[in-house]
């Protein structure tokens, strides 16, 4: 009875299995050797030098594509629900201006010099003190007070992270934290991910146990709540939910764009529009993406490597505008 | 399962938009809440369902406080259709009567076989069943509202609130819905609907209740509300009761 053009868990499947290849391909291949080199180097009995590459080198890069991507889509999808508005992405609870003014507070500190996770560290604690200023306001204001405190936050957390880059002591400084910001998973380790996926894990629960609710709030928050949905309730699960798995994520890798906006855009049909059948859906959707995003980055032949963050911005802000310009007709009725 | 308000009073900004508002609502009945705009009607239904907060006064559900039921318990006795029509994302008139089961359904499984009866039942009583497949954006008013009422009979509440349910439609389609509110209190659901059209108020309501600035200032059958006295004091007209109108049957070749 549901106008979806494939069965929902069929989509899951094959989204599934999508997954699993590119993160086989993405463990296979990048500089330093293909699926020959390394069955050559077993051949040789240089197994250790294959599982260095594969294993220490890859293994993260790889797990952290797949769960950032996760994180980005489903924070997307959730988000959308919420506000019932197609153009929200995880930006918009300024989630991911907080966790990185965070990360170049270590940067332009030195702390990440003198200890290597405190970057990620103070990645997640400044999106968590905004996640609770959002929360702290969520509990009071309605979905335009949470939009415009997140506008807010963001704007002030990019002014403080302009007034580090003015003031860093020499040129490599601003250069470091310019480089960072523009996103990547490349050279993380497993610290990384055993820092980041616990909180990426906490927000994706949250937000699935908001899903139901969601689906009320396609007719509105007064039918919503007549139908015995709690706002509060649902406004903490989405905003909290976001704001820790994104913090999370953008404090080990960076500012990676577009993620979340266009996952959801994607999918949606291919859900039946649901708003709950679009979290999965827009998880496995955005951990394929930048899995794939991130094996792009390897083969292009571009000399230096390119930043996940802009090549995700890259293709995916044009690709945005030609949505917009497509569905304009939708969005304005 | 019977609904009352006493001494309701609910104000914003110093000025009291529902004052000293008292009704009840049992099963069985149709009930039409009238007045003039800014009368307070809108306002009074929220209070009715907790949805807003109040200044003063005590709303009842079969003697106990609102306010003091689970969200679900409460979804469960009151089904509301609001005014706002909007329905966000292309959802399909089918996933949106669906949306009516949510009291009764939790975590994370899907429908069960009595939430699809019902969805049927309620899709039959607005005579839906050609429109289920087609998203609700597309549909033309008369059509939406049609869905969004099954929508909240779908919840199959012993109470439904209806904030002006015919507005915006025309004359076969108010009749239409006004049929099915009728046949939904004959059920033996008490339902309560704002409501402009005095004429049609006359004829299908066995109760109105007219506000005026907040207050109360008529509850009755028909005849005894819609006195030229009380439409000159709530809607400053000289008028006379309305005449009968013709059934809805009289408009079909």
């Amino acid at each position: 009875m549901t106008r979806a053009p494939i069965p929902y868990l069929l989509l899951l499947t094959l989204l599934a299995l999508l997954c699993a290849a590119l993160g086989a391909v993405s463990l296979l291949i990048g500089p330093g050797g293909g699926p020959a080199e390394i069955s050559a180097m077993i051949a040789r009995g240089d197994a250790d030098m294959a599982w260095m590459m594969v294993g220490e080198v890859r293994l993260p890069r790889t797990l952290l594509a797949l769960t950032v991507g996760a994180t980005l889509g489903m924070a997307g999808a959730a988000l959308q629900g919420l506000l019932r508005n197609p153009l929200a992405d995880p930006g918009v609870v300024g989630v991911t201006t907080s966790a990185s003014l965070g990360a170049v507070v270590a940067l332009y500190t030195g702390a990440s010099m003198a200890f290597p996770l405190a970057l990620p560290v103070m990645g997640i604690a400044g999106a968590l003190f905004s996640a609770l200023v959002l929360l702290a306001l969520a509990r009071r204001g309605g979905m335009l007070t949470l939009v415009l405190a997140g506008v807010a936050i963001s704007s002030l957390c990019a002014a403080l992270m302009s007034l580090a880059l003015n003031l860093s002591p020499n040129p490599y400084a601003a250069a470091e934290i310019m480089f960072w910001l523009m996103g990547s998973v490349t050279d993380r380790s497993m610290d990384h991910v055993a820092l980041a996926a616990p909180l990426m894990a906490l927000g994706a629960i949250m937000l699935l146990l908001a899903a139901r609710a969601l689906n009320a709030l396609s007719l509105g928050e007064e039918t919503a709540a007549s139908l015995g949905v709690s706002l509060p309730r649902t406004r903490a699960l989405v905003i909290g939910g976001a704001s820790i798995g994104v913090g999370a994520g953008t404090a080990v890798c960076g500012g990676i764009g577009f993620i979340g906006l266009v996952v959801p855009h994607l999918l949606r049909p291919l859900v039946g529009h649901t708003p709950s059948r679009l979290l999965a859906a827009s998880a496995l959707g955005g951990a394929a993406l930048l899995m794939a995003a991130d094996i792009l980055v390897r083969l292009l032949p571009t000399g230096i490597e390119l930043k996940l963050g802009v090549v995700t911005s890259l293709v995916g802000a044009p690709f945005f505008l030609w949505l917009i310009f497509r569905a304009r007709t939708e969005l304005e009725t | 399962m019977k609904l009352e308000a006493r001494n309701v009073t609910v104000s914003a900004r110093g000025r009291a938009i529902v004052d000293d508002a008292r009704l009840s609502l049992a099963p069985g009945e149709l009930v039409g809440l009238i007045g003039p705009n800014g009368a307070g009607k809108s306002t009074l239904l929220r209070a009715l369902l907790g949805a807003t907060t109040r200044d003063a006064g005590t709303v009842t559900l079969n003697g106990t406080d609102l306010a003091s039921l689970p969200a679900q318990a409460r979804a469960r006795a009151i089904a509301f259709l609001p005014q706002d029509r909007r329905v966000e994302w292309r959802l399909t008139a089918h996933d949106v009567v669906m949306l009516g089961r949510y009291p009764h359904q939790a975590g994370f499984g899907g429908p069960t076989p009595a939430d699809r009866e019902a969805v049927a039942r309620a899709i039959a009583a607005v005579e839906g069943e050609a429109l289920l497949d087609r998203p609700v954006s597309v549909l033309s008013g008369g059509e939406r509202t049609r869905i969004l009422l099954a929508r909240a009979l779908a919840v199959e509440a012993p109470l439904l609130l209806a904030d002006e349910p015919i507005a915006a439609l025309d004359p076969y389609h108010q009749l239409h819905v006004m049929e099915i509110l009728q046949a939904r209190a004959r059920s033996g659901v008490g339902v309560l609907a704002v409501i402009h059209d005095l004429a049609l108020a006359a004829r299908f309501m066995d109760r109105l209740i007219l506000m005026n600035a907040g207050r109360v200032i008529a509850n009755g059958p028909p005849a005894s509300v819609l006195t030229p006295e009380n439409l000159a004091q709530a809607y400053r007209i000289a008028g006379t009761p309305p005449a009968r109108i013709p059934s809805l049957t009289s408009f079909i070749p």
